[in-house]
């Protein structure tokens, strides 16, 4: 029974690697098999480069120290952190609100072998986020500091009970956000807002990262001799081969998650089948209002948006955060500027280069707001009522496309124009200053059409739990993945290619390469993509 | 009102609907029947335009569902079996999106809204959210959103599922009324007894393929309907 359940939530998961959306048919074992490999490999290289080179920043100066512990106690802190709040609104959606809730507890099946399939579910979320961090850091460690086959088992074992640490912290911060949840239906909004504290406090702790791990390498002694032999020295001692304090966290953390296991056993149904006291209220006058098809398309859009935490916070954050940033520079820019100039010892700081690290950080921030990539599998049972009104594709597309350039464009531009006191004040050329508008400008238009093809090519209308089409689905990682690196690929081939043609010339290429691909994108989706739209059925 | 010709739709290797050819009159209520996947839904949807088919033809008021499928789209109206509405939007949000996309002027609706909601009993529950409603709710604010345009052909997959008995009552009773108003309908159900009472015409549709068509004296003659489709459901099992 158990079995059948972890399998159908492990195909809810990975439905897009089970089964062909195009054909509507299982695909063979093997090209399973291929999807599946084909995403680890995307996920070694992605977070694998990224986090395995802040790991090699750290370990060398904190193993030759004799720190071996501190620098596995920052791993797994920071793994821990990553882990729980990435998939903290995951697992409320996953554990408490899919759409099955009823039907399986109508069913002969243990409540408690409902929670252990759902918390599979979490579990992988919760162990892929964060080994992430983990897993580079702990490659790093065998590689550099030792490879003895003791410490390599040692380091694997710490990772399997972080990541039920991990889960036991999930499934409780996921508890309080289905509790909010629950109480604030229909109140998408405030549980946004409360989601945005709950990243606000993750993005510390990412932002910090690197200053973090400078700061532990320059205060390695004090840091030794103010935590001395306490619980963060046994959890960083865990993984060196250490098997008297990796079996004190591991019976440490299999108290925690036998305790929240109790709690979530005694909550469970509470939570899945509340009803709330809605109380009938009558329309005015006032709620009946006309308005274009247009306009009615696109509010339906914002309305299906704003109703969602989940689909808000993982289809527009970058909205926010750009705007934070864009005060962030009004305020703290020149000083920031003034530091990275003594730090690098480069006076005066070259104004081009400011202005193309202004456009690739504007784009590469704007490029995660991504409403568009779910909004298509999210019409999902409810796809029978556009395709039976007297409307065209184009026009329902439309109103997507509209809501994520509105949710973008403005942010971007603002973002854009914070830049600008600073851009002139250090000098930057007119020249250079357009191409932080046009370029980001030029990237949202690239991003909505690729994440509009995506959406359409990788279209899930039959799906159980709303995670699937907003989290977990092969078009939002690929669009993910693709939106963190390109501009950063961007980045890299402007500055080398700058040094041979001069930096003007490389950001005119770089915003031709964009317009050309949005170009490609935009003649496939007029002349297939409404083809494919059209042609899908739930 | 309705034609439909040599109508073939598969999934895969397996035929849904076998070359089925029916003609729905203006003003006439058309009953269609048949078992579990027989095709009654795959027929309906495709219709609606939901489905696309293999082959045959659509067409409402003149117009080819495939050729002008807006055109054809502005006349109907499609009540699902199942009515899955926008659960983020409250009963007079979701009634004014279908306005707007219809084309019905403010007075109008407000005329429309305010009839159809005291009749269905469900005024009181317009400004809750869609997500708080019941099935049955939901089914009455289907129907009240398929009324709302005038659609000149109604088409409904089992409209009594999940309806108490006074809302089945009136519906048919409205179904009725927009018959002698000119418009037709095009229903499927399994309630043999509404659909003996309440057809000028029926259909019975077993593996994909039409059984019987015509008048309700022609199909049955002096026996029951459900008599009549028993025995044609054993003739051609």
């Amino acid at each position: 029974m158990l079995k059948a359940l972890i399998k159908k939530q492990f195909t809810e998961i990975f439905r897009s690697f089970f089964i062909d959306q195009k054909k509507n048919t299982a695909r063979s074992k093997g090209a399973t098999v291929a999807f599946f490999i084909l995403f680890a490999l995307l996920m070694v290289i992605a977070f694998g480069i990224t986090f395995g080179s802040m790991a090699l920043l750290i370990c060398e100066p904190l193993v030759s120290a004799g720190y071996n512990w501190m620098y596995f106690m920052f791993a797994t802190l920071t793994a821990t952190i990553f882990g729980v709040f990435g998939s903290a609104f995951n697992t409320a959606q996953s554990l408490y609100l899919a759409n099955d809730n009823d039907f399986l507890l109508s069913m002969p099946i243990p409540v408690s072998r409902i929670m252990l399939s759902r918390l599979i579910g979490v579990y992988i979320m919760g162990a892929i986020y964060s080994g992430f961090i983990y897993i580079p850091a702990a490659v790093v460690y065998w590689i550099f500091a030792d490879h003895s086959v003791l410490t390599v088992i040692s380091g694997l074992l710490m990772f399997i009970v972080i990541t039920f640490f991990v889960l036991a912290l999930s499934c409780l911060l996921g508890w309080v956000v289905a509790k909010v949840m629950v109480k604030l239906k229909n109140n998408g909004i405030l549980t946004a807002i409360l989601a945005i504290l709950l990243f606000a406090v993750f993005y510390f702790f990412y932002g910090r990262m690197t200053s973090m791990a400078m700061s532990i390498i320059s205060n390695a002694d004090s840091i030794n001799s103010s935590v001395g032999n306490g619980p963060l020295h046994i959890i960083g001692n865990a993984p060196t081969g250490d098997y008297v304090s990796l079996l004190i966290v591991a019976l440490v953390v299999a108290v925690i998650c036998a305790l929240v296991w109790l709690l979530l056993s005694k909550t469970f149904i509470g939570i899945t089948t509340v009803t709330n006291d809605v109380r009938n209220s009558k329309y005015t006058n006032h709620d009946i209002v006309s308005r274009s098809v247009p306009s009615s398309l696109l509010s339906r859009e914002f309305k299906s948006l704003t109703s969602n935490s989940l689909y808000m916070l993982n289809g527009s954050l970058s909205s926010v955060i750009l705007v934070v940033m864009g005060i962030a520079v009004l305020v703290a820019g020149f000083t920031a500027i003034n530091d990275i100039r003594s730090f690098l010892s480069i006076t005066p700081f070259p104004a081009s280069i400011l202005a193309l690290f202004a456009a690739l950080i504007i784009s590469l921030i704007s490029g995660l707001n991504m409403t568009i990539v779910p909004s298509i599998s999210l019409e999902g049972k409810n796809f029978w009522i556009l395709r039976t009104m007297p409307i065209k594709a184009e026009e329902i597309i439309k109103a997507k496309v509209k809501m994520q350039l509105i949710l973008t464009m403005i942010p971007t531009l603002f973002c854009a124009l914070c830049f600008l006191p600073l851009l002139i004040g250090s000098g930057a050329e007119p020249g250079y200053i357009v191409f932080v508008f046009l370029i980001p400008l030029s990237y949202n238009i690239l991003c909505v059409l690729f994440g509009l093809m995506l959406g359409i090519k990788f279209a899930n209308l039959n799906w159980v739990n709303m995670a699937v089409p907003i989290k977990q689905s092969g078009a939002v990682t690929i669009y993910t993945l693709t939106m963190m690196f390109a501009p950063i690929l961007f980045g890299a081939g402007a500055i080398f290619l700058s040094i041979s043609i001069g930096l003007l010339p490389v950001l005119l290429i770089v915003l031709a390469i964009f317009i050309i691909l949005s170009v490609i994108l935009f003649v496939w989706l007029k002349k297939r993509g409404m083809k494919a739209f059209e042609e899908l059925s739930c | 009102m309705l034609d439909i010709k040599n109508l073939t739709k598969k999934y895969g290797t397996k035929i849904a609907v076998d070359d089925l050819s029916l003609h729905i009159l203006p003003g006439e209520i058309y009953g269609f029947i048949g078992h579990n996947g027989a095709g009654k839904t795959t027929t309906l949807k495709a219709v609606a335009g939901i489905l696309k088919f293999d082959a045959g033809e659509i067409t409402i008021g003149g117009k080819s569902i495939t050729k002008e499928p807006l055109e054809c789209k502005k006349m109907i109206a499609y009540i699902p079996d199942n009515p899955d509405l926008y659960y983020f939007m409250t009963g007079i949000k979701y009634l004014n999106f279908i306005s707007d996309i219809f084309g019905v002027g403010t007075d109008e609706r407000k005329e429309k809204i305010d009839r159809y909601a005291e009749i269905f009993e469900l005024k009181d529950s317009l400004a809750n959210p869609i997500s708080a409603y019941s099935h049955g709710m939901k089914q009455k604010l289907a129907i009240i959103s398929a009324l709302i345009h005038d659609p000149k052909l109604i088409i409904m997959d089992e409209p009594f599922v999940g309806l108490d008995p006074k809302a089945s009552h009136l519906l048919k009773q409205i179904m009725h009324d927009m018959c002698s108003d000119g418009a037709s309908i095009f229903f499927s159900t399994h309630v043999l007894d509404v659909a003996e009472k309440l057809c000028d015409r029926i259909a019975i549709i077993k593996g994909g393929k039409l059984i019987r068509a015509g008048t309700m004296d022609e199909v049955k003659g002096d026996e029951s309907l459900e008599e009549v489709f028993l025995e044609l459901e054993d003739e051609n099992a």
